[in-house]
């Protein structure tokens, strides 16, 4: 419920279920804090947040609280600038500096530390200690995260993190008082799939991004991007940082809905393909011989001018990539290119999402009862699995009601309880991380899992028969289904909350899907890689970002040897690359504009973010320069960015909302990607030439390639990076909320399936035709990045 | 003079064993209340008797007992947790009471327990009381044995285990939320209040912790009622209580003495006066976390109300005692130390700010100080306010430097003036 109080004199309304700290920045007021984390709640410890509150008109003495410790009264008034509030702030940060290391200009983090704005913030400035620092020894975390301890402020965010949040227990908190320590008991590769959080839930300089290191470069040095991560079909929203055409590192991108404020390491390190051995970056001819990309253009020209091409698609690919090669080849020519075990299940997950839409991964995060059906979503899907473990983790907000226990107080509430959590059954056919927390665990063969979930959307029906499961899922309000796998066991996932809603019950589903755009591309085309073997034989075929060996080296081999001419774009080396007559490179997700469509059907727009000297194009517009060569009349009625989304939506409507999906800017108002002070311009190139340099030409994108327009702060939902005056760190983010915690500000999304037909409409089995060759919880790009490599040495060595 | 609570005790001599704490009455509480009176009726009797806390807070003893929900409100396990983990620099009371007379404590717990109908009860145990810990072990065994615990006890349908627990040495175990988490296997730093243990305590569950000489004050306040309790105390206070000296007196030790004696009567009749050659100097009256009081100031009566007046705390009625020969900045330091070493290190201002104080005191003691640190000292004293940190205990260690800094501001700026202590 909304209570009005009063902040610095300003009446504002406040949710009565938050905090005052929430409350004070929800209002934009500046108030420093440490433990704090909208994520993560309040605790208590750092002791930062003080303001002065008085309780009513009467209250004329006033007294300090710990702001995200205090419940909001009607007619509270609150003083941030009150002196003594003030005073003991600024002596607080004093104390925690007090073995704080003077190393900023040699620390990563400088230029971008919480610690270092909320100092700034409370006016702290001179020293008084003069005794003996503590020190600490680091411990050597493993190839993703190095760690600083002299640097550590005792937050004790990162191990509420690690712990609580994330589920880890090979990382916590030793020893007490000011020798506490923040590690694992001996050095050794951090086991969690989310250890790179620790890089931006820590407020300074502890836990440091190990490969950004290595390229190191100030954030107002960096151009910032927004992105979509292409490592699964989760689709997590990051910012990508250049600099001199090199990617640089990924952080979160903030989306309340999807990533929240986290994302997986896979996301986190496993772009480091970009600039990997395994890049592509000129293109050649069958024979080696390298090609300018303007020769290997002209050549794709001379393979389009034949009068049959076939086209395979990918579902890592854009798909304004997919849908250009598709133009060009002609729809009964194009082919998705992938296994019959995918082109069945998409399909299905398709059709079931239709009839029943959906679930949203915050849908997962604040569901109250959940079945896991057919693989580790940790594998598959790992920011999913990180919000079904808050589900079954959160005491259940009745029992925290009873004890009077405000939501967001999580010491409290974390101490609550300890059996009543929100049910987890996890049917999957390997051992899976969610098991730890499950109320059962049930490991059966992939055919089993199918029939199990057969008997489980029975016995919702029928209520004689005894299922745990049945009972546990009937009694939920928002339980989740979460299916994976073969086409039989999605639509028999889908029948149990078929089942369930003709109980009454509002059940969600989420399908995990293979890749970044397994359903974008879905939507194009269908048709298998087995599909294509036919008609490719003595015609020319060109592969898109698509490494056909990997889908079935037997198909493949078997195409490759009767077709006329092998034509592979793509921007790694792989092994169908190999085997082609000719191999163009292209730009990756980093260099490119492009839409994906995750597996909750939400339509993500990327943008191009790397800007190099002599750099591939991006496969759409390569196909449509080559089309336009090879005068292929449909390649120039598309000849922009956006001529081409109007194009895909005329004919395909249902991707009409990539347009939506894809703000439009005039030039001059464009948010700039560089920021201001970036700095060294001039000399980072003044070995070639003196002058300035041009800025990057690209109009296909709605943000700027230079440094000028409205500042970052002012812009409107679509931002580069989060960044605001006296906040130049990752918790920026705040000043962007309407709410803390909540949407940010301005931000329209575009969901497909959002009209479900069918409610009480069970899905007819069907019998599941293609062998499982899928290599489970292995993503083809990320698994060339030298951060993922050496994650997997460490591991399998240790 | 009764002394209800030491009067089974007789100075190096081994407790009385169940036989013989029967022989002398012993249980007779619990033979006459479990079973047979309604728990509401003990707990009405406690809240009565005006029992405070004796861990040193003083808070009425009925009063959090009514705040435990019943068990139609909230099925389960209940707790009673008893704080046995005396670790108060100068405070020896419990030590007493735990080796002193066993079997009281455990028929306190199970009056206890029964008037807020807990069913599990733990006594949690410094662990360097290795003497206790054996001796309780040993009683709780004998109560088992004869049926005063366990399932159904004397066939009244009450059911009471209770569990010895022996301390891993931590000082900020003795604060009761940190004692609870160290319980469940977690970290011993405090948790934030609200919600009370009451509320959700140990597991989650509805809990009562209590202080052992609180637990020991119930048998009798049972067998003879709120007011034969209230009576024994003196000067508008209830009760006896274990009152304690330390220091350069002729004879240190534990007295127990109606509450309200004054304490200058405790030093000069009890403790035989100082020892030949000193003076007294200050006095701390209840352990390291209270503040020093002047010599001048000893005829205040020792209840939990008149040193609340006064600005200061009763605490565990444990007094150190300084004399003219020593330096108080050397004791000062010397107890920063203790608390800087004990900070659990969850909040920031104690963790950081107490080995603060800690130096610099260090610094004033060895002639390697400055005017400008006696303002810092008292800015950092500032931070570490009561309610200012997570818990009481830094408000506690500042307790002795506040008061230390306006009474001993000649020596302090007399170190710093000399560059070294005048006492050595």
């Amino acid at each position: 419920m909304d209570i009005k109080i009063t902040i610095e004199d300003q009446v504002v309304l406040v949710n009565e279920n938050d905090n005052l700290l929430a409350a004070c920045l929800t209002a934009k007021q500046d108030v420093p804090y440490f433990c704090w984390h909208p994520a993560l709640g309040s605790v208590g410890s750092c002791r930062q947040c003080a303001v002065k509150v008085y309780q009513g008109p009467e209250d004329t003495t006033g007294r300090i609280v710990m702001a995200c410790m205090t419940k909001m009264t009607p007619a509270m008034r609150v003083s941030i600038a009150d002196g003594q509030a003030t005073k003991f702030r600024e002596a607080i940060v004093e104390t925690v500096l007090t073995n704080h290391p003077h190393d900023c200009p040699v620390c990563e983090v400088g230029g971008e530390c919480h610690l270092q704005d909320m100092t700034v913030m409370t006016g702290h400035s001179a020293r008084r200690y003069r005794y003996e620092k503590r020190t600490h020894l680091n411990q050597n975390l493993g190839p993703f995260i190095r760690h600083e301890m002299n640097r550590c402020i005792g937050c004790y965010r990162c191990v509420r993190f690690y712990q609580d949040y994330a589920g880890g227990n090979d990382f916590g908190v030793f020893g007490s008082s000011r020798n506490i320590y923040f590690g694992r008991d001996e050095s050794g590769t951090l086991e969690s799939p989310f250890a790179g959080n620790l890089v931006e839930v820590c407020p300074t300089g502890v836990f440091v991004d190990k490969p950004f290191s290595t390229k190191f470069r100030r954030k107002w040095d960096m151009r910032a991007t927004p992105s979509v991560c292409p490592h699964c079909a989760v689709g997590c929203n990051i910012t990508i940082q250049e600099r001199g055409g090199q990617l640089r590192r990924v952080l979160n991108r903030y989306n309340e809905t999807l990533n929240g404020y986290f994302l997986c390491d896979r996301g986190r390190f496993g772009v480091g393909f970009v600039e990997s051995n395994s890049r592509l970056r000129t293109s050649r001819t069958g024979s080696g011989l390298a090609l300018s990309h303007a020769a290997a253009c002209k050549d794709l020209a001379e393979i389009l001018k034949s009068d049959r091409v076939v086209g395979i698609g990918s579902p890592r690919a854009s798909l304004e990539s997919n849908y250009a090669l598709r133009e060009l080849v002609g729809a009964e020519n194009f082919y998705a290119g992938i296994s019959d075990f995918d082109s069945e299940l998409v399909r299905s997950a398709i059709e079931i999402a239709r009839d029943l839409g959906l679930a949203r991964v915050k849908d997962a995060e604040q569901a109250d009862a959940i079945l896991v059906l057919g693989d580790d979503p940790t594998a598959v899907a790992p920011r999913l699995a990180l919000a079904l473990r808050q589900a079954t983790q959160r005491v259940p907000s009745a029992i925290l009601a009873n004890r009077g226990i405000p939501t967001w107080d999580a010491g409290a509430a974390k101490l609550a309880s300890h059996d009543v959590m929100n049910p987890l059954f996890v049917i999957t056919e390997c051992p899976s991380w969610l098991d730890s927390m499950a109320t059962q665990v049930i490991r059966l063969s992939a055919l089993e899992i199918t029939a199990a979930s057969i008997r489980i959307s029975n016995s919702i029906l029928d209520t004689t028969e005894e299922s745990a499961i049945s009972d546990a899922l009937r009694k939920a309000k928002k339980p989740i289904i979460v299916v994976s796998g073969n086409a039989a066991l999605l639509r028999a996932g889908a029948n149990i909350v078929v089942a369930l809603r003709q109980v009454n019950v509002h059940a969600k589903l989420s399908i995990l899907l293979p890749e970044a755009n397994s359903l974008g591309l879905g939507l194009i085309d269908n048709r298998p890689l087995s599909a294509s073997l036919e008609v490719s034989k003595g015609r020319s075929v060109i592969v898109l970002e698509n490494d056909i060996q990997l889908r079935s080296p037997i198909l493949a081999d078997e195409m490759i040897a009767e077709v006329a001419q092998l034509c592979v774009l793509d921007h790694i080396e792989t092994s169908t690359t190999k085997h082609a007559s000719l191999t163009v490179a292209v730009g990756s997700f980093a260099d490119s504009d492009g839409t994906f469509i995750n597996f909750e059907g939400r339509v993500q727009r990327f943008y191009k973010g790397i800007f190099g000297v002599e750099e591939a194009p991006q496969s759409w517009v390569l196909l449509r320069d080559a089309g336009v060569m090879a005068s292929r009349d449909k390649a120039t009625t598309w000849g922009t960015y956006a001529q081409l989304l109007t194009s895909m939506s005329a004919a395909i409507p249902e991707l009409a909302a990539c347009s939506d999906a894809s703000p439009t800017v005039p030039p001059t108002t464009r948010p700039p990607t560089l920021p201001y002070r970036h700095s060294g311009r001039t000399a980072a190139s003044a070995h070639i030439e003196v002058r300035e340099q041009l800025p990057a030409q690209h109009n296909d994108s709605p943000l700027s390639t230079t440094m000028e327009g409205p500042p970052i702060h002012l812009q409107s939902a679509l931002k580069p990076v989060v960044w605001s005056p006296g906040w130049n760190s990752v918790q920026a983010v705040n000043k962007f909320q309407d709410t803390i915690g909540g949407a940010l500000s301005g931000v329209e999304e575009r969901f497909l399936f959002q009209s479900p037909t069918g409610y009480n409409v069970f899905f007819a089995d069907v019998q599941n035709v293609a062998e499982d060759h899928r290599n489970l919880g292995i993503e083809e790009v990320s698994e060339l990045s030298p951060a993922i490599i050496a994650y997997h040495r460490s591991m399998s060595t240790s | 003079m009764e002394r209800p609570l030491t009067k089974n005790i007789i100075a190096n001599q081994e407790p009385y064993d169940l036989a013989a704490y029967q022989a002398v009455g012993g249980y007779q509480a619990v033979l006459q209340t479990i079973g047979r009176i309604d728990p509401t009726k003990v707990l009405e009797i406690v809240v009565d008797s005006g029992l405070g806390g004796c861990g040193g807070g003083g808070f009425p003893t009925g009063r959090k007992w009514q705040a435990m929900p019943s068990r139609e409100e909230r099925p389960g396990t209940h707790y009673f947790i008893v704080n046995a983990d005396e670790m108060e620099p100068g405070t020896f009371k419990d030590r007493l009471l735990l080796e002193g007379d066993p079997h009281q404590l455990i028929e306190g717990i199970i009056l206890s327990a029964y008037a807020v109908q807990a069913d599990h009860s733990y006594i949690f145990i410094r662990g360097e009381y290795h003497r206790a810990i054996t001796l309780i072990e040993h009683a709780v065994s004998e109560a088992e044995a004869a049926g005063l615990l366990g399932l159904n006890i004397l066939g009244s349908g009450y059911n009471l285990v209770i569990h010895v627990h022996g301390g891993a040495g931590r000082y900020i175990c003795g604060e009761e939320t940190a004692l609870l988490n160290s319980l469940e296997g977690r970290r011993a730093v405090p948790r934030s209040k609200p919600p009370l243990p009451m509320t959700s305590g140990l597991f989650g569950a509805p809990t009562v912790v209590n202080n052992v000489e609180t637990v020991c004050n119930i048998p009798h306040i049972i067998a003879n009622g709120a007011d034969w309790y209230r009576n024994l105390g003196q000067n508008g206070a209830v009760g006896t209580k274990i009152f304690g000296v330390s220091g350069r007196v002729k004879k240190p030790g534990a007295y127990e003495l109606p509450m309200g004696t004054p304490m200058q009567d405790m030093i000069e009749n009890y403790a035989g006066g100082m020892q030949h050659g000193y003076k007294l100097r200050a006095v701390l009256p209840g352990g390291a976390s209270t503040g020093f009081m002047l010599a001048e100031d000893l005829d205040i009566p020792m209840s939990f109300a008149a040193f609340a007046a006064k600005g200061n705390r009763l605490g565990t009625g444990t007094a150190i005692i300084l004399d003219d020969q020593t330096c108080p900045i050397g004791l000062i330091a010397n107890l920063q130390h203790f608390f800087a070493q004990e900070s659990c290190g969850w909040c920031a201002p104690c963790r950081d700010g107490l080995p603060w104080v800690e130096r610099t005191l260090k610094a004033i003691e060895i002639g390697e100080g400055k005017m400008d640190d006696l303002d810092l000292l008292t800015d950092i004293s500032d931070t570490m306010a009561p309610g200012r940190t997570f818990c009481a205990l830094a408000p506690g260690a500042m307790a002795s430097l506040m008061t230390g800094l306006s009474y001993f501001r000649d020596e302090f700026e007399r170190h710093i003036r000399d560059g070294k202590c005048p006492w050595t």
